[in-house]
């Protein structure tokens, strides 16, 4: 018998994973397995057939044994297929996190926008913490479907707090909403503050609140990238692109298997003495599936019990 | 189709999508998840007259892809900081948002366990095997279970506190 916190781990972890259904490919499943069987096959014809030759120990030997045995003859072209089969197959099956074949700053900046198009499967998970002095420390989650974001915040004097932030357009005006509640003060507020004046042209990408998929994108294009070499971060393998400027630089770490941004890392020293020279912003991005919980937290507001509502601060 | 094919799909059917989730707790991405579970149900595939005459056929399968995620992260198994939350805050009442952040970081520190652990726990709790099943699959001893069971329980627990307070 489970004990409850043994029976609460099982809800927890079966929650994780709903919203996710699977359906196997039971006919590929069947080639693969064939195609691996044949392969399988080849390779011990290869092996008998080789001995068979060293055995012999000379060329007339050699040719007499390829004649002579079914598997050998094929064996001999046939031995260096699967490395082409695997090469082929890697569209359907890729390794854990192979670096990319070419890296030159265009190629990975196209597989990165291609990879950004199909993020609006996903939740993004932004933990944002900011090294040195102060130490603050933020995690975001936003759905890249609504532009709506909700952030957990805790900052080194004020304490934590929560916040769901909204943009969108009135009127083609820009309106930004923040509802905010104060674990220190155990108060909440709305905040809603509107641009100067309406969007000329297209409103699109006009709503996104955070950096967003859009956001990384436009900078892709921004030009003077360079990739600045390869880490391992929380067990993806990554390529690192950098973009400097006169008093700092960002740096963007994807995933080199699905291009998808694992770690952006901004750095300004402008205006920055003593230890805040130190200071950078690190934001290590997950992208999570869109489960029912991920997608309430995000786009519906839930005030803890017992905070009071008060005005925005001014 | 033929009765091997149709047998095959029957179990899988019924099972494949609790091995992508298992996977995915294994591994932390959906996408590679997919590709483990396809390898795992090819190599069942390729050895189902051995896999359905096994004790535990289930067992055999989750053998399959542990050996799988194994293979695939050999070099490259890592530990996930789970310290990213400060220390020292003053705890509050839960309330529903916290507990949603909570099983958000459950994940994380579930990929910080080392693979053994990790399994043992995705087996017992989220695929609901006995001890014993879950030693089948994983080729080991029941009290090796317990033990590992018991550590990763521990390591969660301290994880699960630390994030709790911080909330």
């Amino acid at each position: 018998m489970n004990s409850p916190q043994e029976t609460q781990l099982g809800h927890d972890l079966r929650d994780l994973v709903s919203g996710q259904p699977f359906t196997p490919d039971l006919e590929g499943i069947g080639r693969r397995a064939r195609q691996r069987h044949r392969r399988g096959l080849a390779l011990r014809g290869a092996t008998t057939g080789a001995v068979a030759v060293l055995a012999a120990g000379g060329v007339f030997a050699g040719v007499h044994a390829a004649g002579g045995t079914p598997a050998g003859a094929p064996a001999a072209t046939s031995a260096g297929a699967p490395a082409g089969h695997r090469a082929s197959a890697g569209a359907a099956s890729h390794p854990a996190s192979a670096p990319a074949r070419t890296e030159t700053v265009a190629y990975v900046t196209a597989q990165v926008k291609t990879a950004l198009a199909n993020v609006n499967n996903y939740i993004l998970r932004d933990d944002q913490v900011q090294t040195g002095p102060g130490g603050d420390s933020a995690t975001n989650w936003t759905d890249p479907r609504t532009g709506n974001d909700f952030e957990v915040l805790y900052d080194a004097t004020a304490g934590k707090s929560i916040a769901w932030l909204s943009t969108y357009l009135v009127h083609r005006v820009l309106t930004w909403k923040d509802i905010e509640a104060d674990y220190s003060t155990r108060t909440w507020f709305i905040s809603v503050i509107h641009a100067a004046g309406p969007i000329q042209g297209s409103t699109a990408g006009a709503t996104n609140s955070v950096m967003t998929p859009a956001d990384i994108k436009q900078w892709l294009d921004s030009g003077q990238l360079k990739i600045v070499g390869h880490q391992d971060i929380d067990g993806h393998h990554t390529i690192g692109l950098r973009q400097p400027w006169a008093t700092g630089y960002r740096e963007l770490w994807v995933d080199s298997r699905t291009f998808l941004p694992v770690r952006l890392i901004t750095a300004d020293f402008a205006n920055l003495k003593g230890p805040m020279k130190n200071v950078r912003l690190i934001d290590n991005e997950t992208w999570l599936p869109r489960t029912k919980q991920l997608l309430t937290m995000v786009n519906h507001v839930h005030i803890p019990a017992g905070f009071t509502h008060v005005a925005p601060p001014q | 189709m033929n009765a091997r094919d149709e047998e095959f799909g029957e179990f899988m059917r019924d099972r494949a999508s609790l091995l992508h989730q298992s996977a995915y707790l294994l591994c932390g991405d959906w996408h590679l998840a997919h590709d483990l579970v396809q390898d795992t149900l090819v190599k069942a595939y390729q050895h189902w007259p051995r896999v359905r005459q096994a004790d535990s056929p289930d067992a055999y399968v989750r053998r399959i892809l542990l050996n799988e995620v194994r293979g695939r992260w050999r070099r490259r198994e890592r530990a996930v900081p789970v310290s990213r939350f400060p220390e020292g805050r003053e705890p509050v009442a839960p309330d529903a948002i916290d507990e949603l952040t909570r099983r958000a970081g459950l994940l994380q520190a579930l990929l910080a366990l080392p693979l053994r652990q990790r399994a043992t726990i995705i087996l017992r709790y989220l695929e609901g095997m006995s001890e014993r099943e879950t030693a089948a699959a994983l080729g080991c001893s029941e009290g090796t279970v317990k033990s590992q069971s018991a550590r990763a329980l521990g390591t969660l627990k301290d994880f699960l506190d630390r994030m709790e307070s911080a909330l």
